[in-house]
């Protein structure tokens, strides 16, 4: 940070040291949320980019890492806004009753495993399958509720965020849950069967 | 946001709370237990060449600007050992001479905003570069924008994060000084006294 606001020949040996550093981790997060290697890398290096045009405005004090993550979690949110509109969502449960029929349908197809392993092996499955059909359906959703998990956020952090009122942001969250309830409905089903 | 979505919030963030064993805070706590338990990426993203990766980097920094900072630093050197030279009074007196004249000619004007390329800094004009740099620097501070001021190779300039999005007062602040809104919220300004006619 120092060679950022100095400027000069440190530049060059900073932002090297920036990318092995960050690198990593960073595109973790991308991934997370864009699911395609190379928009992950390129996203991280325009993360780079903006936080070396915002050196000037990071606190000493405070740490890196989750300063350089904001600013990735802030470029990825405004990469999906992006790629797609929001859909409201139907009822209360956030299901449409085509939905939740195909969603029924579904669950009550599963075949109980025979022993533990294979059980849970469907589980793992499952999850997979419903979590990658919640974030292609609603990625932003998808993305800020892993964060949440992850790093604890409050209300307050969500809504830095996203940029959004803390009324808005209420919304939000609570379109995070009907979105979940919808994709994953499949896996709590059995989830709750199974234990 | 209604009682059943709060607990599920704080349960998902991992919070207890006195109502842990209500059905929300367990379907919370389920998919957290299980997002936890989730393999964060594919190894092979992140592990892809270093110096591959840093050369996109700083070809991407140089295609931006960032490192045009360099150029600036030669010229810095190049200055300082101009500096050195014995004639140094002499040429400063002059200097000072002939800016004291053009700012008798040239009465104090309203300043200029040029806005750059996207990604830019917005090019202000003003008599006194470091009058309107604590200016605006006290000016944004007020309303709340986390700001810096700083000074490079004789260069006045300021780096803000605006809030996104910008509260009316901050508008108005860049409005008065025909600043306007960047759409990223990274607003850099650079201040330079008004070129010799």
């Amino acid at each position: 940070m120092r060679a950022c606001r100095e400027g000069g020949a440190a530049i060059e040996h900073a932002l090297r040291q920036l990318d092995r550093a960050y690198f990593r981790v960073l595109v973790r997060e991308a991934m997370r949320g864009l699911r395609d290697p190379d928009a992950a890398r390129d996203l991280v290096q325009e993360a780079f980019i903006k936080v070396w045009r915002r050196c000037a405005t990071f606190q000493g004090d405070s740490e890196l890492l989750p300063w350089i993550k904001s600013i990735l979690r802030h470029a990825l949110l405004d990469r999906l806004r992006k790629d797609r509109r929001e859909v409201a969502l139907e009822d209360e449960r956030g299901m449409t009753e085509e939905v939740r029929t195909q969603v029924e349908e579904l669950s009550t197809a599963q075949v109980p495993a025979p022993d533990l392993d294979a059980r849970r092996h469907q589980l793992d499955e499952c999850f997979h399958r419903c979590w990658g059909r919640f974030q292609r359906a609603a990625p932003a959703h998808a993305l800020v509720l892993s964060w949440i998990v992850e790093d604890e956020l409050s209300h307050e952090q969500i809504a830095a965020l996203l940029g959004r009122t803390p009324g808005a942001t209420r919304e939000f969250i609570s379109q995070c849950r009907k979105r979940a309830r919808l994709h994953l409905a499949e896996w709590y089903e059995l989830a709750s069967g199974s234990s | 946001m209604d009682e059943d979505t709060e607990i599920w919030f704080q349960a998902l963030a991992g919070r207890t709370t006195a109502d842990d064993r209500r059905e929300p805070a367990l379907e919370a706590r389920a998919l957290r237990e299980r997002l936890l338990r989730m393999p964060q990426t594919d190894a092979a993203v992140e592990s892809s060449a270093d110096a591959d990766r840093e050369a996109a980097l700083l070809q991407r920094a140089r295609r931006e600007g960032l490192l045009a900072d360099r150029v600036d630093r030669r010229r810095g050197l190049r200055l300082e050992r101009l500096l050195r030279w014995p004639a140094l009074t002499a040429l400063t007196a002059l200097a000072c001479s002939a800016v004291t004249v053009a700012i008798l000619l040239h009465p104090a004007h309203e300043p200029e905003a040029v806005r750059g390329a996207p990604g830019e800094p917005v090019r202000l004009t003003a008599a006194d570069p470091q009058q309107l740099k604590s200016e605006l620097l006290a000016e944004l501070k007020s309303a709340g924008v986390q700001v810096t001021g700083y000074e490079r190779l004789g260069r006045e300039g300021i780096d803000a994060d605006l809030p996104q999005p910008p509260s009316a007062r901050v508008r108005a602040i860049l409005s008065r000084h025909h600043i306007e809104v960047p759409p990223d919220g990274v607003l850099r300004i650079e201040i330079a006294p008004p070129a010799a006619p």
